[in-house]
């Protein structure tokens, strides 16, 4: 699975490391999951800064968490993705942040290029159907597909099952195929 | 769960997890690959679920960290060990939690409560106790932005953070 390689109890020590006030340890989850977190919440919530203040919340909630952090409770890394998906749930359910496709449009350094419009259909096309799919279905696709995560640790960051889980994967890729059918067929040639 | 592999399973798992195997559940990983080996109709599902795997990664990718890395850094602790006087708990130290607050406050729309306090650098002056509140908090100069704050209560979509005359309790968050 595409883990990162961190051991779970190596990251319950850095943790107890920043709960006796390690700046270092700190500085080594940051190094860790920092990206990762900031990965799920971009996909989550489709806007730069919104996903950046949602993992700067997380990571705060993470430090007021430290001194009263289990070892060999959840992972850390299951744990901040689980508080990075609530915040995301709340913020978009306090706003509407702008969709995926806009921003990738904004975003996107090779926009002027005609050369490369068709890859950039694709991106667009693809920002709008995952902003367009519920949130659950989102966010599961997020960390399974776009995060890597094991099909245990997103239905644990989730709270669902791993039934659960894969209902929501299935419902997921399945609303994205019928949204991304056209351009399935337009730029793949019917798939092929 | 324990599922029978077999061409219905299959096709479940290429609907929830696409054509990587690494995504698929480890258990059921060998099975998958021999049933898809062993079967037309497997490989077909195979190659639509890879088609819409490829669409997928042509998703706008996230913003790299760096902007990110300076505020994370404010956030914790200094780069060296403390000196852990009053024992493991010492992070808790009001500057600490401090910091985090303030970033707290500033995300949830610049929120300032208190009176800054002019002068000196301040000095942490005490932790949190194990088992009580603590009855002030660090000086201001020990927050970013300069924000001062005292008895302030942040609510959250999971609950209330009460920073002044605060518990550990009002601090823990409800996951874990």
């Amino acid at each position: 699975m595409a883990h990162d390689g961190v051991l779970p109890d190596a990251d319950d020590a850095l943790v107890a490391r920043v709960a006796g006030g390690d700046g270092r340890a700190w500085q080594a989850i940051v190094d860790r999951h920092a990206q990762s977190i900031l990965g799920s919440a971009w996909y989550m919530l489709g806007d730069r800064t919104e996903a950046e203040d949602v993992a700067q919340e997380t990571f705060i909630r993470l430090m007021g968490k430290a001194g009263s952090w289990q070892p060999g409770g959840p992972k850390l890394r299951t744990w901040l993705y689980r508080v990075a998906a609530n915040l995301c749930i709340d913020r978009r359910r306090q706003k509407r942040t702008e969709p995926l496709d806009t921003v990738a449009e904004r975003a996107d350094p090779t926009t002027d290029e005609g050369a490369v419009g068709h890859s950039i259909d694709v991106t667009r096309a693809v920002a709008r159907a995952m902003a367009e799919l519920p949130e659950r279905q989102r966010q599961a696709l997020t960390l399974v597909h776009f995060q890597g995560l094991s099909n245990i640790e997103a239905a644990e960051a989730l709270e669902v099952s791993v039934d659960a889980l894969e209902s929501l994967l299935a419902r997921g890729r399945r609303a994205m195929r019928g949204t991304l059918e056209p351009v399935h067929k337009d730029l793949l040639g019917d798939g092929r | 769960m324990t599922y029978l592999m077999n061409l219905d399973r299959l096709k479940s798992l290429l609907e929830a997890y696409g054509a990587n195997p690494s995504r698929w559940p480890a258990e059921e990983r060998d099975a998958a690959e021999a049933m898809i080996a062993a079967s037309d109709e497997g490989r077909e599902a195979l190659a639509e679920a890879s088609r819409l795997d490829a669409l997928l990664d042509q998703a706008p990718p996230p913003p790299p960290v760096d902007r990110l890395g300076w505020r994370l850094r404010g956030i914790g602790p200094r780069a060296e060990p403390m000196v852990a006087s009053t024992g493991r708990r010492s992070a808790f130290s009001v500057t600490n939690l401090a910091r985090a607050a303030a970033v707290v406050l500033a995300i949830a729309g610049g929120v300032a409560v208190g009176t800054a306090i002019p002068g000196q650098r301040g000095t942490e002056t005490q932790t949190v106790a194990d088992n009580g509140a603590a009855t002030r908090v660090a000086s201001v100069n020990d927050v970013p932005f300069g924000m001062a704050y005292e008895d302030a209560e942040l609510a959250d979509g999971d609950g209330a953070i009460t920073l002044a005359g605060y518990s550990e309790d009002s601090l823990s968050l409800p996951l874990q």
